[in-house]
């Protein structure tokens, strides 16, 4: 009989008096029923907090008189197809919130942010990027997905997996940054194993190694010689890249605007440019590809053919 | 003949409405999320709600009015609120605890049981506190949150084994 007690709903039973009499007894002289009967006795002993009701009513009078109704939108009549579409909606950004509490971390332009997630890993986000996940989910479900550039380092454990619109990237604890931003996608591996896969294409990064897809090439493997990205260090380093990428980070990291000109954007550059001073990010930039500057505000920047 | 339509309007029928459902509602909340004054203001504004649209409800539909009212507001204001209740223990008799693995001091035992129940989630321990100390059936219990009599049965089965639990090893 002891077996019964295992059953989802014996105790249940036994608290409204349902039980058999048969097995009741036998409930009653097992240890079990001294310790749900030491529970319940000590319910007894709790007390709720008291309710007055005149006093409550008296109060409840006095609030209504001030009280006004929020207000509610005026009501639009639908046609009971509208309901159907609107009941979908909703159903699916219902599932949505219900099933996915999403945390968005979002950096504005010349703006970098630290984030520890979760798991304890350590995600360094770069100017005018997001990344988001699922706040429940994630210490058993370690995926994230990224929008622009970010570095992490990722403790170990299960696979980590960051998405983005270029390519999914997995790994098992390491340090990597990805850049995801148009049509390109860059990963950089530091330290351990990264997996990256585009389509149907798949390559894995051992350290020191980074690869690249945009329009033109599909992963393209490259060595990579320093330790951590370069805009950890409040600088930014491209490599063959077209001039509009470099254009659009200086915009992200000074928060400026750039007008292209006459000035080919496609042709191709490769140096860095630091994060502290804009002239100087500027001429370095520019300069050797032969393109002068000239600012049309503070924030506008128009850019010339020498 | 038809039946004489009574008024939620009324001064009495309101006051009489107000006598007999105010407190269970306000208890209800308060199982719900242990937050007494939160609870309270639940009250308060499900009934200011009741007399503003007095004459659009009629009084048969009073109470579940107030209940829908009450449920829509208590998850509005208190969704992800995990106040820990507070009992007033009664100091009376002294108490011994007959069970080998509760031998622990009185005081000891009600602050591991009271702990416990406040760790427990919404749903059980709204159902547990609404039979033991409310002392309402699982055919009201169930006709009040819109679940199955098993489904309640469930739930106090469940919830003692975890009180149990909990109460043994209270960082659990």
């Amino acid at each position: 009989m002891k077996s019964d007690i295992n059953k989802d709903n014996f105790l249940g039973k036994w608290l409204s008096g349902d039980l058999s009499n048969e097995e009741r007894k036998t409930f009653e002289e097992s240890e079990d029923y001294i310790a749900y009967n030491d529970i319940l006795r000590g319910v007894e002993r709790l007390s709720r907090p008291v309710f007055d009701i005149e006093k409550g009513l008296k109060e409840q009078k006095i609030y209504n008189a001030s009280y006004k109704e929020p207000k509610t939108s005026k009501v639009i009549k639908l046609r009971t197809w509208m309901y159907r579409v609107a009941a979908v909606v909703l159903l699916i950004f219902g599932l949505k919130t219900l099933f996915f509490q999403d945390v968005t971390i979002r950096t504005e332009m010349a703006q970098t942010q630290v984030i520890t997630l979760p798991d304890n890993s350590v995600v360094t986000l770069n100017a005018g990027s997001s990344l988001k996940y699922d706040k429940d989910s994630f210490i058993e479900n370690r995926v994230l997905r990224l929008k622009g550039e970010a570095f992490f380092d990722v403790s170990k454990g299960s696979t980590f997996t960051v998405t983005t619109k270029n390519g999914k990237i997995t790994v098992l604890g390491t340090e990597f940054n990805v850049y995801s931003r148009d049509r390109t996608l860059e990963v950089h591996c530091f330290e351990g194993k990264v997996r990256i896969k585009k389509e149907t294409n798949e390559v894995i990064l051992t350290q020191g190694k980074g690869a690249r897809s945009n329009e033109k090439e599909h992963l393209s493997l490259f060595e990579i010689t320093n330790s951590k990205p370069d805009w950890l260090d409040g600088k930014s380093s491209f490599y063959e890249v077209p001039l509009e990428q470099l254009i659009k980070e200086l915009e992200r990291q000074y928060n400026i605007k750039i007008h292209k000109g006459n000035v080919d954007v496609k042709r191709i550059f490769t140096g860095f440019f630091n994060h502290t001073n804009l002239e100087t990010a500027l001429l370095t930039s520019f300069d050797p590809m032969n393109i002068s500057y000239t600012f049309e505000s503070q924030k506008i920047i128009v850019l010339k053919n020498k | 003949m038809p039946e004489k339509v009574i008024s939620v309007c009324e001064e009495k029928i309101y006051e009489q409405l107000y006598r007999e459902h105010a407190e269970k509602i306000c208890y209800y909340l308060y199982y719900k999320y242990g937050d007494m004054e939160k609870a309270q203001d639940i009250v308060q504004d499900s009934f200011a709600k009741l007399w503003v649209n007095c004459s659009k409800i009629l009084f048969g539909a009073a109470k579940s009015f107030l209940y829908k009212i009450a449920n829509n507001a208590s998850i509005n204001a208190l969704v992800h609120q995990k106040t820990i209740l507070k009992y007033q223990e009664i100091a009376q008799k002294t108490y011994t605890n007959e069970s080998p693995e509760f031998q622990m001091e009185e005081k000891e035992f009600l602050h591991r049981l009271n702990r416990a129940i406040s760790g427990l989630k919404n749903g059980q321990r709204e159902v547990f506190l609404l039979n033991r100390i409310e002392k309402k059936t699982y055919k009201e219990i169930a006709e009040m949150l819109g679940i199955s009599v098993k489904a309640v049965e469930k739930r106090m089965h469940l919830t003692l084994v975890i009180l149990r639990k909990k109460i043994k090893t209270p960082n659990l």
